[in-house]
This record gives structure tokens, sequence and C-alpha cells, in this order.
């Protein structure tokens, strides 16, 4: 009789041992499950912000950021020659004229506009394996676990017998 | 009670089972393989797309205009040197030549005639310029058939008298690795001819004189003493745009020494005091330099307050009329 006792209240503690690691096991699962997932939408961001943002800079076209007083002024002072040159266009142009610290201004006025403050990004302009222009915001380029590229081919017209490029714009973005 | 046992162990067994079944279901390795490989597809073939539009309707037109307008540069700088085109044939064959490999008659134009327009500004080098650089930045495959390129370079009643137009027709594939495109593509453009030096006035005066064209700013209706002076003074070039048939020859036909009338495309100017001498006549300018107006009347006309000792400005019947200078003419 006592044995029997006994071996009912072993019974009972084995139960309850194994509800407690089937729980353990489907909490274990579903913490693996939620950790993997919850990482890769955060790649994806800065991928999806690298492309967007090189779509972006080469469909916009100058007039259309005319509300922006810097810009307006480049055109007013004759170092923006055509306004239907994309954003992107306008980088390669100051570059092939030599005009890098332009190039550089318009980028920070014109690019951190459509570039979210979280974000770190670097614009490169090359020529082949020449780099004609490099602005970067941002640290941490080097120890960034996400790091994205995208890149572009810009060429353009300065005027009836001269064109410029094909260059490959590159634009890098990291958190 | 042994039984009962079993059970128990069963169960675990069966809990374990089923919950590993749906740790490996719902794995990350399984579940993000399959959903991030539709944006890659889907951005690889966005590029592509991009990258032909973008080929399509910019580089070819950008480049094919550049090349052209320096191809055209070269042959007058070509004619200067050596004399009128042959005919129309030869002035397309050259043009293609000039603008596709920079030569003529397979020889390098900078080397041969020292005319270094066409310096990495072939058509050519364009679109090897391309294909390398889709290669290398979008892994994308260009591939031009540089050896079945046609050109041709015309005028009509499409370009009218002041500008050029050039068809190029080429066959290229863009292999994106997921989709290829295979195309034949027409390219047009047209180029100003203002600026450009006239032919008749490099080959046909002793020494070469520079006349680039320009439009008057006068209409038919316009013409009189005042007006054709400055015409003259201004080194302007006029379109007949009547429907008569004594036009005058079009730009492109001055480069092969054609001064048949152009009924779309005529233009001309009046030859200046400089290169004036006593011949009789026209002062047209493809009338002065050619036979072609010795139908337009028996004589010749003194312009009064143009004509003087110094400049014996003289017009046909014809184009004392076109000018309005009826009341100015008299029998030279």
């Amino acid at each position: 009789m006592i044995n029997n006792i006994l071996r009912m209240h072993k019974k009972a503690y084995f139960f309850t041992l194994d509800a407690f690691i089937a729980t353990s096991i489907i909490v274990i699962g579903i913490s693996l499950i939620l950790f993997a997932r919850t990482n890769k939408p955060y790649e994806m961001q800065t991928a999806f912000l690298s492309q967007d943002v090189i779509d972006t800079a080469s469909s916009i076209k100058i007039y259309e950021v005319s509300d922006n007083e810097y810009v307006n002024n480049l055109t007013a002072d004759g170092n923006i020659t055509n306004t239907q040159n994309t954003v992107l266009e306008q980088v390669g142009e100051f570059c092939f004229k030599g005009m890098n610290s332009t190039a550089g201004n318009f980028t920070e006025k014109v690019f951190l506009r459509i570039i979210p403050l979280e974000y770190n990004f670097q614009l490169l302009i090359k020529d082949g394996s020449n780099i004609l222009f490099n602005y970067t915001k941002g640290k941490g380029m080097e120890t960034s676990r996400v790091l994205i590229s995208s890149k572009n081919i810009i060429f353009g017209q300065i005027n009836d017998s001269t064109m410029w490029g094909p260059y490959t714009s590159e634009v890098i973005t990291w958190q | 009670m042994a039984i009962k046992n079993k059970k128990g162990v069963f169960f675990t067994f069966m809990a374990i089972l089923v919950v590993s079944v749906l740790v490996l279901s719902f794995s990350s390795d399984v579940y993000v393989t399959s959903k991030n490989k539709i944006p890659i597809l889907k951005s690889r073939v966005k590029t592509a797309d991009n990258y032909l539009r973008n080929l399509e309707t910019s580089y070819l037109k950008t480049s094919l205009y550049t090349s052209s307008y320096n191809a055209l540069k070269s042959i007058i700088l070509y004619i200067n040197q050596t004399d009128f085109l042959a005919d129309e044939n030869d002035l397309n064959s050259k043009f293609e030549e000039i603008l596709l490999n920079g030569s003529i008659n397979g020889e390098n134009i900078k080397t041969k005639y020292n005319i270094n327009l066409m310096e990495e500004n072939t058509f050519i080098y364009r679109l090897e310029d391309i294909e390398n650089m889709s290669q290398d930045v979008l892994h994308i495959t260009t591939s031009f058939d540089k050896d079945n390129i046609n050109t041709l370079i015309f005028q009509s009643n499409d370009t009218g008298p002041w500008q050029v137009g050039v068809n190029l027709t080429v066959n290229y594939s863009v292999d994106a690795g997921i989709a290829l495109w295979n195309k034949t593509k027409t390219i047009s453009i047209v180029i100003s001819i203002f600026g450009f030096d006239d032919p008749l006035y490099l080959i046909n005066p002793d020494v070469p004189y520079f006349h680039p064209i320009k439009e008057t700013p006068f209409n038919d209706t316009e013409w009189n003493v005042s007006t054709l002076n400055e015409h003259i003074a201004n080194a302007t070039y006029r379109h007949e745009s009547n429907e008569s048939t004594e036009h005058s020859p079009s730009y492109l036909m001055r480069f092969y020494n054609n001064t048949s009338p152009s009924l779309c495309c005529g233009i001309e100017s009046m030859i200046n005091e400089t290169l004036s001498d006593e011949r009789y006549k026209s002062y047209v300018d493809y009338c002065f330099w050619s036979d072609e107006c010795e139908g337009y009347g028996v004589w010749l006309y003194n312009i009064t307050g143009i004509t003087t000792p110094s400049y014996p400005f003289k017009l046909d019947a014809y184009h004392v009329a076109q000018y309005n200078m009826t009341k100015e003419a008299v029998i030279s």
C-alpha cells in the first residue's frame, strides 16, 4: 500500500517535470524563431535604403529641388547649367569640371534631405578605378555590422561636342 | 501500472516530436532564405530594366549626338584641307567612317589630317565604354554588333533647312543573367547647323573663308535695301519659304558642291565685299560660284544703295524679285 502510494507520488512528479521540459522546449524554440526573424529586417532596411537613395538621386531632376536655396544659388550663378540633369548627374558633372568642393556642398544640401538621420552614408563617383569624388557622412563604416552598397552608371553632356562619363556612382549606407 | 508508465513516456516523446517539427518548420534558415530571394530577384530585374531604359533613351542618344556633332565638324575640316566631297554617297560613307572609327579611307584623321575632334569621341569608343562599365558595375553583359551599324545623315522636311538629321541602326544584346534582351534600335538625332562653316566658302575663294551659318531675322515680306544691307553685313542666310523651283542648295549639298535646288532645305547668303570681284555673276553665294542661275534672266542688276565701285554687287532677275529690289534694280 505504502509502496503504491510512493509510486503514485513519483508519477505526478514525473509528469510535472515532463510538462516543464516540454514548455521549456517550446519557449526556447519560439525564442530562437523570434530572435532569428527580428534580426533580418534590420539588414533589409539598410539594403533598401542604399538602393532607394541611388534610385531617387538618379531620377529627381534639379528643377524638382528648386525649393533648395543652395541649388537655386548655383543655378543663378551659372554653376548649374542644365536643370534637366538628375541630382546624381549634377554631382558627376561637377566632378568632370573639377568642382569637387561644390559637389561636396551640393551632396550635403540635397542628399541629407532624403536620408534618415539615423543612417550614415558614403557617395563615391569613380572613373574606372579612379575615385573622383568621396563624400562620407557619419563614422563607424569599418566596424559596421551591416554595410550595403548600391551602384549605378552616370553620364551627361556639357555642350554640343562634349560628353562626360560613363562614371560609376556608388552609395554605401550603414547604421 | 507498467502500461500506464509507457503511455506517459509516449506522450513525452510525442510532445518533443511536435515541438521539434514546429521548430524545424519555422527555423530561421528556411524562412529567411525563401523570403530574401524575392527582393534580390526583384532588385536584379529592376536594375537591368533601368539600365536598358537609360541606355536606349539617354546614353545612345547623347553619344550619337556628341559624336555626330564632332564628326560633322571634322568633315568640314577635312574638306577645308582637301576638296569638296564627290557626291551624297561619299558624304554618307565618309561621315559614317568618321563617326564610328574617327578615320577616312581607313586612315586616322588625327594622324593624317591633324583633326583631333574624334579622339575618345567616336561612337564605337562610346559603345565599348558602356560595354565595359555595365559589366564591371552592374554585372550586366552588353554586346553591340559593331560591324553592322548603319548610319544616314540627311536633311528633309522633318529637319528643315537649319538642322541635319542623323539616323543610326545598331543590333545589341543585354544579358542580366536572369533575363536576356536582343534588340535592334534605330536612334535619331537632329543637330542645329548654326555655327557650322559653309563648305562653299571654304573651297571656292582663293583662300578658305570661314563663313558660319546664321539665320537672317527677316522673313520674305520684310526685304528692302536696309534689311538686305544688314543681311550682307551680318553674313546671314535666308531660307526661301515659297513654292518656287529656283531654290538654293541645302547645307549638306554644299559639302559636295551640288548647287541644284533643294525645296525643303535651301539656304543662301550674299557674297560680301571681301570676296567680291569683277565677275559678271549674281552675288547670291551659289550663283556666284556656279552656273546654276544662268537661266534666271538675261540681265544682271546693280542695286541702288548697295552696289558701289568697290563692291560691284549684282542680282539676277529672280533674286531681284525675291528680295523686293525691283525699284532699286538698274541693269548692270
